[in-house]
């Protein structure tokens, strides 16, 4: 916004000095220059957008400082969740890790190193497709030449199917109680009838993570008929829960969280490498023996990706090339519509409303407090003398009258009965909400009557003075008589 | 920085490049073609802070009436400038088309003018123009806005002008200067004439018939008499929080200015020196008939600007503002509203200083809404909505009497009625004498 031209004071003779905002470098102009007004701005956002500036510098600062991986499970990781020691250890112990980061890669990494270990972690997200129906019906080592050990980490229930499939039976899932709850993991024993070497030098390991239920060789059984840990310590989870369902079953298979499946190792417990946990009972031999079994260690862990790579093929495969950028190109030209719409042709001028109180508020008010107490007595009351003060201006009776003089005098003029009309203007009969209708019904009938018969017409709402009995009578217009909804007294 | 509607075609337009060359760099390309673009044209457009704005002061309009506002601007800068001027009018001053083209070059003045039509009584204002100024393209251009205040005063609308004539012609025909034969009323003696057909003979006056008898004719002689002149009428409006009430669409402080305006004029038309006080807490307009130029044109500009205040009338102050006025006995109208509370803690007790030495005519609306909701029985809810109507009917009825035993005279009246009636009670207290 600042401007292109010199801001030098033109001093042609048309440059008046008396303008209401004159700059000193535009005389006559009635607004500051571009220059001063640019100053003004910076002046009046300054403060703000020094302490953006500040809080931007510092988060930067904090991110180069800190080690950025921080994820659960990852192998850089110093966090609580980390894997960094066993990582770390590994390699002391001549074992090169390599981190995959997609099928493709894995695939390049397998086929480079024949041997090598794999270890295939869910942790987040379930495996590329293809790789796992590689793993469990052998392709990807037909296709790779690879042979080495596979190590299913806290497998998805996809990939439990796929490496089960046929050849192994994967009755139940059960998920063992989480750090979350507080509780110490139960400890789980290898078990004699475990054939693993790695689980049998391991022990016994305490981490929380899935159970499979199984009756394919399994090692670390939370209990199973005659063997494994026993009915472990921990009763009172739901994984003992759910089990102590059916102990009587002679199909109760172990519920373990290491089985032995003809793909490979699937072990439930990620938990139990992480750098708060590896040195807890046999947590680290059994990290060894299962990644180190050779000196290639291939970590593929599954990412995103591979779940997207897997999807069926999107829409936007099927349309042709210009869609997408054309799309693209909407969107800036959404957002430049935005930017012409959005600006206004001036500030907002506000209207100074003056002070306007509808005028019945009050009478209004007093209605509703009468319908909410059902006061039947006061409004009968209230009717009744306005009613008798007109009848008496009505029948020129003075505004001193008495009772009996206007019922008397509305009496003879209506041709009722004294006694009638004496009983039509008792207040004191009125004790319901039916009566008090009828009874305002009948007074405002016999008040028109009474209007009628000396020569005026009914009451109507227009008229300047209803009980003014001078008052000309104009045509009726019985269609206002009922819209007075909003209107307002005076109080 | 201002983007405009061609900037938008333009890049539509483009549509068809991204689609013929369907990679992403094309659109990488149209938008910095378009980015070029605006940059040139803001680098073109002339500055719109280069421009003087000067207002041209408006005159005063009637509510109701079309006026002009005009604006006067002056280039400075040394490129041509194509663009809007917009004139920031509240939206009650009722700008219909705020927003000019205009093109100036180097140095130019230009006048544009901004048709009003004010809705709403009192000092309307524009707080700014802006003007955005166009490049060259038209595709983008830059905006300021002017602080420079325009201002409008609108004047009540006087609806009840209308009335005037024919109460003009009563008060005509109360003066005898008709040509309806009618002896003139009142109790000033005016004037001698001869004796036409139609006079009421017990007008005539033996002695100045007599006297001339000596001359050729034999002429009767009659006695004219006329209403009282000179006369004073101190028309006190009160603004306080009861003026803010809304009847029948109209707050009551606007129907009592059109009941003032209308026996403003009207008593000063029939020679009578005429006072207008607006009061709240303090006097807070005043108009003298007495001063000279035309006392309807004072009224309407002390009254332009007046809103309801917020505050409680003080009424113990009115005598004295009245004594101020004048110390000689005059009509008193006290236009505000029957409202018991307001009324019996300030009107009602300095009533009898004012009763004492002048004639006192409290005029108020009444709301012709109760006398609706009175009617209605159609159902429960009605039944005790117009029993609460009655009672706050006899309240005021009550309240009227009240001031009519302290001597004062009432009228009470929907408000479309008011003036008139207002005009009516005046003519009629003339007519009797009584000022």
């Amino acid at each position: 916004m600042t401007d292109s031209h010199p801001t030098s004071a033109e001093t042609t003779a048309s440059a008046e000095a008396a303008a209401p905002a004159p700059s000193a470098d535009m005389p006559g102009a009635t607004v500051e220059s571009g220059r001063t007004a640019l100053r003004r701005t910076w002046r009046r956002w300054q403060f703000w957008v020094l302490l953006v500036v500040c809080g931007m510098t510092l988060t930067l600062a904090q991110q180069l400082l800190t080690t950025p991986d921080v994820a659960p499970y990852s192998l850089g990781s110093t966090e609580q969740d980390g894997y960094r020691a066993v990582a770390g250890v590994l390699e002391d112990q001549g074992v090169t890790i390599h981190e995959v980061g997609g099928a493709e890669q894995l695939r390049t990494r397998l086929s480079e190193h024949p041997e090598a270990t794999m270890v295939g972690f869910e942790a987040d997200w379930p495996m590329d497709r293809s790789i796992r129906s590689g793993l469990a019906d052998g392709t990807l080592a037909e296709e790779t030449g690879w042979q080495g050990e596979t190590v299913f980490l806290s497998p998805s229930g996809e990939t439990l199917d796929a490496v089960g499939s046929g050849r192994l039976d994967v009755e139940d899932l059960v998920t063992g109680p989480s750090l979350d709850l507080g509780e110490q993991p139960p400890v789980l024993r290898a078990g004699p009838a475990c054939p693993s070497p790695a689980a049998r030098s391991a022990g016994s390991i305490a981490a929380s993570g899935d159970l499979y239920r199984t009756d394919l060789p399994s090692c670390f059984a939370r209990f199973g008929p005659g063997d494994g840990g026993g009915p472990a310590e921990t009763g009172e989870n739901s994984a003992a829960a759910s089990s102590g369902d059916e102990p009587s079953s002679e199909t109760t298979a172990p519920a373990a969280t290491m089985v032995l499946t003809d793909a490979g190792a699937v072990f439930g417990s990620p938990d139990a490498f992480t750098n708060s946990t590896i040195a807890d009972e046999g947590h680290a031999a059994l990290g060894l023996w299962l990644f180190g079994q050779d000196e290639d260690l291939v970590w593929y862990r599954s990412t995103a990706a591979d779940v997207a790579d897997a999807a069926p093929g999107s829409a936007w495969d099927h349309l042709p090339d210009w869609v997408a950028t054309l799309s693209w190109w909407l969107v800036i030209v959404a957002g430049l519509l935005i930017l012409v719409a959005g600006r206004r042709r001036g500030p907002i001028i506000s209207e100074p409303l003056p002070v306007q109180v509808p005028a019945s508020e009050t009478a209004e008010g007093r209605a509703r407090l009468y319908q909410q107490v059902d006061a039947v007595d006061a409004a009968a009351r209230t009717l009744r003398s306005a009613h008798m003060l007109r009848l008496a201006r009505l029948l020129r009776l003075g505004p001193a009258a008495e009772e009996p003089a206007i019922v008397h005098a509305t009496a003879s003029t209506t041709g009722r009965e004294p006694r009638a009309v004496a009983r039509m203007l008792d207040a004191a009969a009125v004790t319901s909400s039916s009566d008090l209708l009828r009874f305002s019904q009948e007074l405002a009938a016999l008040e028109d009557e009474v209007r009628i018969r000396s020569g005026l017409g009914p009451r109507r709402p227009d008229s300047a003075d209803p009980a003014d009995p001078a008052d000309p009578a104009d045509p009726a217009d019985p269609a206002d008589r009922h819209d007075g909804s909003d209107g307002l007294s005076r109080d | 920085m201002v983007l405009t509607g061609r900037l938008l075609g333009l890049a539509l337009a483009l549509s068809i490049v991204v689609v013929a060359v369907p990679v992403p760099a094309t659109v990488a390309v149209c938008l910095a073609l378009l980015a070029v673009l605006v940059v040139v044209d803001l680098l073109l457009a002339g500055s719109p802070r280069r421009i003087r704005v000067d207002r041209v002061p408006t005159e005063a309009v009637r509510l109701g009436r079309t006026t002009t506002a005009t604006t006067a601007v002056h280039h400075q800068g040394r490129r041509r400038l194509h663009g809007l001027l917009r004139d920031g009018w509240q939206p009650s001053a009722g700008a219909e088309a705020p927003e000019h083209r205009i093109a100036l070059s180097p140095g130019e003045r230009r006048r544009v003018a901004t048709a009003l039509r004010p809705t709403r009584r009192g000092r309307l204002v524009s707080p700014s123009a802006t003007i955005r100024s166009l490049g060259p393209l038209g595709l983008a251009g830059r905006q300021v806005t002017h602080h420079v205040p325009h201002e409008l005063r609108v004047l009540p609308a006087f609806s009840s002008r209308r009335h005037l004539p024919s109460k003009l012609q009563r008060l005509r025909e109360l003066d005898g200067q008709t040509a309806v034969q009618l002896r003139g009323a009142g109790t000033e003696f005016d004037s001698l004439r001869e004796y036409v057909r139609g006079d009421d003979v017990r007008s005539i006056d033996w002695r100045a018939t007599a006297r001339r008898q000596g001359g050729a004719g034999q002429q009767l002689v009659v006695r004219t008499w006329r209403p009282e002149r000179d006369r004073r009428v101190v028309l006190c409006l009160d603004t306080s929080r009861t003026s803010a009430a809304r009847v029948a669409d109209e707050p009551v402080l606007d129907t009592g200015m059109e009941a003032s305006l209308l026996l403003g004029v009207l008593a000063a038309g029939a020679g009578d020196r005429v006072d207008f006080l607006g009061f709240d807490r303090d006097v807070s307009a005043r108009a003298r008939s007495a001063a000279s130029g035309d006392f309807l044109h004072r009224m309407v500009h002390a009254m332009a600007e007046l809103e309801p205040q917020l505050v409680e009338a003080d009424f113990s102050q009115l005598p004295a503002h009245v004594q101020k006025v004048t110390s000689q006995r005059s009509l008193v109208v006290v236009l505000t509203s029957l409202d018991s509370a307001s009324l019996e803690e300030g009107l009602l007790p300095v009533l009898p200083q004012l009763t004492q030495k002048h004639l006192v005519l409290v005029a108020a609306v009444r709301d012709p809404e109760l006398d609706r909701r009175s009617l209605a029985r159609g159902d429960l809810g009605e039944v005790y909505r117009a029993a609460a109507a009655e009672r706050a009917m006899i309240e005021r009825q009550a309240l009227i009497s009240q001031l009519g035993a302290l001597g004062a005279e009432v009228v009470d009246a929907p408000p479309h009625e008011l003036p008139p009636q207002l005009a009516d009670a005046y003519i009629r207290l003339k007519a009797a004498g009584r000022l």
